[in-house]
């Protein structure tokens, strides 16, 4: 390359307008995200098949997830049918492609609602030191001194296993140890010369929580919240498993392997392929959190 | 160390009040008043007479402060209330499961650790190696492989390619230690290969950062072994984070009993507990929930103490 078509090339990239540019930045740093993150980017694919196909799961299933056959029950793997049917002739494909909505229903509204908590509790807690942040912090004490599992079971018992009932008890169970880490990253800010000078000029607490922390806050809330969603949905799958999950007869993965179970010896195409729809979620969510980990916050690189 | 260990304990008791404050408040939510759960769900009428009898018998028409302060008199006194379904002391029904359910997790915690904390230390010393591969791979694998799914293809492939089934009679440990092992090494296993997931990376990664450090340059250039540099410098440093995070996946192992002794049919507290839901006795799920968040709490106090015997400096700063 001569000197002036490098510089002609130049000259045109300053002319494009600024939107042109920003939206070519953005592609070049995923095109880096994915050379230095393969895994990463691995899992952000793989979790956006999961969206995807749990938006267009009545697209994309070949049969109704509540679609019985008693002819057809316990088929083996076949064309028609390629992960088998189950005791009551329904096709384990469809019933896996639906099953995506439950996982990501609650997956997602779970880590928002806990990220939003932990981040307002945090923040709050980390800020107003003495004897508010004191209280707080032994309610945070109490919240992460019961079993997850064990907690979940025991709320959703004493109302109901309903979708929303589900995503509130996970948000609160999840805010508990997400606002631990944003209370300690927002002291260690607290402490940052810009937010002395701020208080310096009069600004008010408000103006120093919402300008000043917060934004320093967010890599930090999206780091946690994308290591724990893995987490959030191995739990779900776990609750389901034993009965507490959203209701049948929609189908969730948990709940599939548990029906699974009294012929699952002679059918093994029954247990396997929901269990491996979890296993294989989880582990893009684990990789993809753990790459936007190292991405944001090279220190915490391996920490979990 | 005795300001450290007193200032430790005094933390715990708030946090064993709040414990008890949550178990209590959410058992008043119950659908149907108290008065009808103990009746049973058999009983459709109850005339006000006998009705007003029960709550005074109970103390239900006391203020709900006075009722929560006699309830904590009662557990303060070992007396968890009986059970709606046996009509026995909660404590006699949950005496013989509290045990098995301690045994599998510490059998899970331990099976991670003995796993974990070699392969750890061998993949960061071979950083790159093929050693080091398969063990970080493996690791990423039980993250993301549930444990009830794990217990399920072993249950399958056991049968299917060795004729193995769970055995069906339980044996308590003090019956026979033999055949409770034999009944509990493998839940125990399943049960610990998340955690050992979990173990294994932050062993490596603490271990790698302590390799690069002068002190450890220093040790080879004495000339010491290998093993010297790595179990006598590097390993004692490398494993105080370690134990902060096995202090939190104390939680998961205690929730992770409660599937297994599901899928093995293990008499703990566990299966009580999902019984006892069954059967809406909740005496029995409240006691079960409150015991195993004590014992999270001991468990963590544990591995605090532990945590400054082997560093110092915790004990020393305020």
């Amino acid at each position: 390359m001569t000197g002036s078509e490098q510089a002609a090339t130049i000259d045109t990239s300053v002319l494009s307008s600024g939107r042109q540019r920003i939206q070519r930045s953005r592609w070049s740093s995923l095109r880096r995200f994915v050379r230095q993150k393969p895994l990463g980017a691995v899992g952000g694919a793989i979790i956006i098949l999961l969206l995807f196909v749990a938006l267009l799961a009545s697209v994309l299933a070949p049969y109704g997830y509540d679609t019985i056959k008693v002819s057809d029950r316990l088929l083996g793997m076949s064309l028609s049918h390629p992960f088998g049917t189950d005791e009551q002739g329904r096709d384990i494909l469809s019933r896996v492609i639906y099953g995506s909505r439950v996982t990501v229903y609650i997956g997602f509204g779970a880590i928002i609602l806990s990220t939003v908590i932990a981040t307002l509790v945090g923040m709050v807690s980390g800020y107003f030191t003495g004897l508010f942040d004191l209280l707080i912090q032994r309610v945070v004490d109490v919240w992460l001194s019961f079993p997850g599992l064990i907690f979940v079971i025991f709320i959703v018992s004493i109302f109901s296993n309903h979708t929303p009932i589900l995503i509130i008890t996970l948000g609160l169970l999840y805010a508990a140890g997400a606002s631990r880490i944003i209370r300690s990253s927002t002291i260690a800010i607290k402490e940052s010369q810009y937010v002395e000078s701020a208080r310096a000029i009069g600004a008010s607490h408000l103006r120093i929580l919402t300008r000043h922390i917060f934004p320093n806050v967010v890599p930090i809330v999206i780091i946690t919240a994308s290591i724990q969603i893995g987490s959030v949905i191995l739990l779900t799958a776990s609750l389901s498993f034993l009965g507490f999950g959203p209701p049948p007869p929609f189908p969730s993965w948990g709940r599939m392997l548990q029906e699974a179970r009294p012929q699952m010896v002679y059918h093994p195409n029954l247990a396997i392929f929901p269990g491996l729809a979890i296993a294989i979620v989880v582990y893009a969510f684990n990789m993809f959190g753990d790459a936007i980990r190292d991405v944001m916050d090279p220190r915490m690189r391996g920490a979990r | 160390m005795k300001a450290y260990l007193l200032r430790r304990i005094a933390l715990m008791i708030p946090t064993l009040f709040g414990i008890t404050i949550v178990v209590f408040a959410a058992v008043r939510f119950l659908p149907g008043d108290v008065v009808d759960q103990i009746i049973g769900p058999d009983v459709t009428y109850v005339n006000p007479q006998t009705r007003a009898a029960i709550e005074q018998q109970y103390g239900l028409d006391q203020p709900i402060v006075k009722q929560y302060l006699w309830w904590i008199e009662d557990l303060a006194q070992g007396n968890f209330g009986r059970s709606i379904i046996s009509g026995r002391p909660v404590l006699q029904d949950l005496g013989e499961r509290i045990p098995v359910t301690i045994e599998l997790g510490l059998l899970g915690l331990i099976f991670s650790l003995v796993i974990a904390l070699p392969v750890g230390v061998i993949a960061a010393v071979r950083q790159d190696g093929w050693a080091d591969q398969i063990a970080r791979s493996a690791a990423i694998l039980f993250l993301a492989i549930p444990s009830f799914w794990l217990a399920l293809i072993v249950i399958i492939y056991g049968f299917n390619w060795f004729g193995w089934t769970p055995p069906l009679r339980y044996h308590q440990l003090w019956e026979s230690p033999s055949a409770n092992i034999r009944i509990l090494w493998i839940p125990g296993l399943i049960l610990g290969a998340h955690t050992a997931g979990a173990i294994m990376r932050l062993m490596r990664t603490t271990m790698l950062e302590v390799l690069r450090q002068d002190y450890i340059r220093t040790g080879w250039s004495k000339g010491l072994r290998e093993r010297t540099v790595i179990t006598r410098h590097a390993l004692r440093n490398a494993v105080i984070p370690v134990i902060t995070i096995i202090g939190l996946e104390i939680r998961g192992l205690v929730g992770g009993t409660v599937i297994l002794e599901a899928i093995f049919s293990i008499p703990g507290m566990g299966n009580f507990l999902l019984s006892s839901i069954q059967q809406r006795d909740y005496p029995v799920v409240q006691a079960v929930v409150l015991l195993t968040a004590v014992i999270v709490v001991i468990s963590n106090l544990v591995v605090d103490i532990s945590y400054s015997l082997i560093d110092p400096r915790i004990r020393y700063s305020s």
